[in-house]
């Protein structure tokens, strides 16, 4: 795996106040807006992981930012329904659906590719949101000349 | 570049050009080598959205091309408006049209043959490859005969690709693409970024960073924002290009005409101008693009050293073209699209493979002019000839794949749309079957060319532009030896 260049690496609010979020998002059932539904499910779904919590509220802008309207609206109806049941509840009800899974999958992808998930050394440290980038995205790529 | 007013355009060339892609710019590449003393004049219907301002707006042109037509059919249709045509969006992939693509009547049975064949556009292709120039390995000449060594090395295949190619008697290769693997005049290597309509580093050749010397030539004038509406014909030569700036008309005037707008906009402005042929507007279409998805057991994917690593040719020929279209699979390395695995630990195993299949060109499906200022788009949609050759392609993938540990092969969508237009006004060898001849010029109109895929009789199943660009470069070269 390449390493990541200086840039790539640069952590915004890196370290500032991590918090440990378990497996209990039992207290995010309240989400009903948009950015608190989304904040939620990235943390449930990584529910195992420690991540920097300042860095998901920047992720969650920057993701919005870049959706499409489609997506703005179909995750603006989740939130609704997750201000009811929970983020699991929500997760754990449309697990099987494919557009709902189409639309995780794409969060949890640009999470784990705008953050430096893949670039730690030691998977027990936390993750840190990096910069939100549109270029250079693959971390996996290998090159001839590598 | 000379960029002039629409006033100024009145005089401005011998030579009128209409539209500045691939077509246009390949056939004034080699005309400005065999005639440097030429004045051209390059009337664009959008910008010049320069790659710096594509990289703010990320997006290569401020025209949508949805706002040009009314579409009355079950799919889209995609291209770019602007300096430079679709050079700005494409993705560079590369490869050539297989010898059978040009005599699909004669070997299988179905459609038409071209005017020319394989081995007539071995040199052009030759020399297309170099100009852009296009990376590619020095295993396919069996496919691809006088394919010899690419003037770049070949992009990194990924680990996948590596197991498939070990399967004895494949068929599975890097995919030729214009995008560098070594920095070269200022322009970078590829990053694999996987967002190639918006090159980060100008390793995809586009017109400004490889054919600025064709825009930039002293011959050449260039007038944006400039549609060219019709063109005046009188005694059987084209005399003036009608076209509309700034809410005004205003006419060109010169003694060469080449028609480089697409396959929308050529038949279109011929309707307008009662110019006649074969098929005008008809025989329109585009390949099927569907897109599979591989779950793989164990196997990290993703590895590979640019957006689309190989391509495989095993279903790209055969007898079965007689009842269902040539398809190319290529192995995508991208992994934003549609996104990794939802399974920790398990993020990189999946797949995603493109399949392109070949649909055959319909009479029936065309642009139509009906008097608006808009033309209509009327297509019925993929035929069964492409969802034949689509299902036997997905039955085909468990044999192809047999060296990888597979967990599912899964056809997810067909999209609605590739972006590869093609037909109507087709080349072949008399106005009885055709609207251009072999030399892309108009069977009635002497001085009136037509370029790019609009002039494709058959599409098979691989990226055309390549092939567009090898046409342009015959033409030019073809109608000034016979001068």
């Amino acid at each position: 795996m390449k390493m990541p260049s200086p840039s790539r690496r640069t952590i915004l609010l890196g370290g500032a106040g991590l918090t440990v979020v378990g497996a209990g998002v039992g207290g995010l059932a309240a989400a009903a807006t948009l950015e608190h539904y989304l904040e939620g499910l990235v943390r449930h779904t990584f529910r195992r992981e420690r991540i920097d919590p300042e860095g998901v509220d920047l992720f969650v802008s920057e993701f919005i930012a870049h959706a499409d309207p489609g997506t703005i609206s179909k995750s603006t109806l989740l939130a609704r329904a997750a201000g009811v049941v929970g983020v699991a509840g929500v997760d754990a009800a449309l697990s099987g659906y494919g557009g709902y899974a189409e639309f995780k999958r794409r969060l949890v992808t640009q999470f784990l590719l705008n953050s430096d998930y893949f670039y730690r050394s030691d998977a027990s440290e936390p993750v840190h949101c990096l910069e939100w980038t549109g270029v250079c995205v693959n971390p996996f790529a290998r090159f001839n000349d590598d | 570049m000379q960029f002039i007013t629409a006033e100024d355009a009145a005089g401005a060339g011998d030579v009128v050009v209409v539209g500045s892609g691939f077509g246009s710019l390949f056939f004034l590449k080699r005309y400005l080598e065999l005639k440097p003393r030429s004045r051209i004049l390059i009337l664009e219907r959008g910008r010049h959205n320069t790659s710096e301002w594509q990289q703010k707006n990320l997006k290569n042109s401020d025209l949508p091309e949805t706002s040009t037509f009314v579409n009355e059919s079950p799919k889209d249709w995609a291209f770019t408006i602007g300096l430079g045509g679709s050079t700005n969006c494409w993705w560079g992939q590369s490869p050539r049209l297989h010898p059978s693509d040009f005599e699909l009547r004669t070997r299988h049975g179905v459609g038409v043959d071209w005017p020319v064949t394989y081995d007539d556009l071995i040199p052009y292709y030759k020399q297309v490859e170099r100009i852009m120039p296009v990376s590619g390995p020095d295993d396919l000449d069996s496919e691809f005969p006088g394919t010899g060594q690419y003037p770049q090395r070949p992009h990194r295949m990924s680990s996948a690709d590596e197991r498939i190619r070990s399967t004895p008697g494949h068929k599975h290769f890097v995919v030729p693409n214009a995008r560098l693997t070594s920095p070269l005049n200022g322009r970078g290597k590829c990053c694999a970024s996987s967002t190639c309509n918006i090159c980060p580093t100008g390793a995809k050749f586009t017109a400004f960073n490889g054919l600025a010397d064709v825009l930039s030539h002293p011959g050449v004038r260039i007038c944006t924002e400039s549609e060219v509406r019709a063109l005046d014909v009188e005694a059987g030569t084209v005399r003036k290009a009608l076209f509309a700036h700034g809410g005004r008309e205003h006419l060109a005037s010169g003694d060469l005409f080449v028609l480089g707008a697409n396959a929308i906009f050529n038949p279109l402005i011929l309707m307008k101008s009662g110019i006649g042929g074969h098929g005008v507007g008809r025989y329109f279409g585009e390949k099927m693009f569907a897109r599979v998805e591989v779950l793989l057991d164990g196997h990290q994917h993703f590895d590979g050293g640019t957006a689309t690593t190989c391509f495989n040719l095993s279903r790209l020929d055969g007898p079965h073209r007689g009842q269902m279209g040539s398809a190319v699979y290529y192995i995508e390395n991208n992994p934003m699209i549609p996104g990794l695995r939802v399974a920790k630990g398990r993020w990189r195993e999946v797949m995603q493979v493109s399949v392109y299949v070949e649909d055959l060109l319909l009479e029936s499906n065309g642009i139509f002019d009906e008097g608006g200022e808009l033309p209509v788009l009327r297509h019925a949609g993929f035929g069964s000839y492409a969802r034949r050759g689509l299902q036997a392609a997905v039955d085909a993938m468990p044999a192809m794949l047999k060296n990888l540990p597979v967990e599912s092969i899964t056809l997810k969508e067909i999209f609605p749309v590739l972006g590869h237009l093609q037909g109507t006004t087709r080349m072949g060898l008399t106005k009885e079957d055709s609207v251009v001849d072999a030399g892309l010029m108009h069977h009635d109109h002497r001085n009136l060319l037509i370029v790019g895929t609009s002039v494709f009789p058959t599409m098979g199943s691989v990226n055309p532009t390549l092939t567009a660009s090898a046409l342009s470069l015959r033409a030019a070269e073809r109608m000034l030896v016979r001068r």
